[in-house]
């Protein structure tokens, strides 16, 4: 995927070069994607083991507005098994701990993106938070 | 047909994650695990890519599309393409926060 997104980073430099424009308001800012929202091309598992070297096919609706926009969409994070718990860890990746304490789980089901971005890993990202996903990782205690 | 248990797949994937981050690993030591790591970006980037990874989205789009940065630029600090074998911001986060 940092391949794809490098190629994708030059293509937004040469049509700026080219045309002094942006391609949109999101113009080559890399941004991160939980685990479930698939990229054409990109393997799409989910974090289930099952789903190792499934493709996908096509990109998703979220994928498709952030290209439009002008995104550089570069790395998938870990999420919690089936997106069913907070505590960010699965058979296939493991689990994804605090940055700002290793001791706590960094909250889930969107844990690798909180953690990702409090770890300055990403200057943006996409998660799903019904009741805290995303935010548990601010809970330093 | 050759039927594999679900720990041998996931072992294998993550061997293939590990050898592709083995690839960028940093030259010095990380911190153990025992401490809060959120101050790492700062010390083992270097001065330009630090100032990328820590300004706010809003700031970096702004700098994109006046031209001061290049999107490789932004890119490269966030990521580590294979061209690039150094150690980027990415990269440095799964190795301390994933276990």
């Amino acid at each position: 995927m940092f391949d794809t997104a490098m190629e994708r980073a030059r293509e937004l430099d040469r049509y700026f070069k080219d045309t002094g424009k942006t391609v949109g308001p999101l113009h080559g800012l890399p941004i991160s994607l939980k685990n479930q929202i698939s990229v054409k091309g990109v393997e799409m598992n989910m974090c289930y083991v099952g789903r190792v070297g499934e493709i996908a096919e096509s990109d998703s609706t979220m994928a498709s507005i952030l290209l439009r926009q002008g995104a550089v969409l570069y790395t998938l994070t870990n999420l919690s098994q089936g997106l069913l718990s907070t505590d960010t860890v699965n058979n296939l990746y493991g689990r994804t701990v605090s940055p700002f304490n290793p001791h706590l789980c960094v909250g889930g089901s969107s844990g690798g993106e909180g953690g990702l971005i409090a770890l300055h890993g990403s200057p943006l990202g996409i998660g799903s938070d019904l009741g805290g996903s995303v935010r548990y990782v601010l809970l330093r205690m | 047909m050759t039927i594999y248990t679900w720990e041998y797949v996931a072992a294998q994937k993550r061997e293939r994650l590990a050898g592709a981050l083995a690839l960028t690993r940093p030259p010095c030591d990380l911190p153990t695990k025992s401490k809060c790591v959120t101050d790492l970006p700062r010390i083992v980037l270097g001065g330009k890519e630090s100032m990328i990874v820590h300004l706010a989205p809003e700031l970096l789009l702004s700098k994109l599309a006046s031209g001061e940065l290049s999107a490789v630029e932004v890119t490269v600090s966030l990521s580590a393409p294979k061209a690039h074998h150094r150690h980027h911001s990415v990269r440095v986060p799964h190795s301390l926060i994933n276990s």
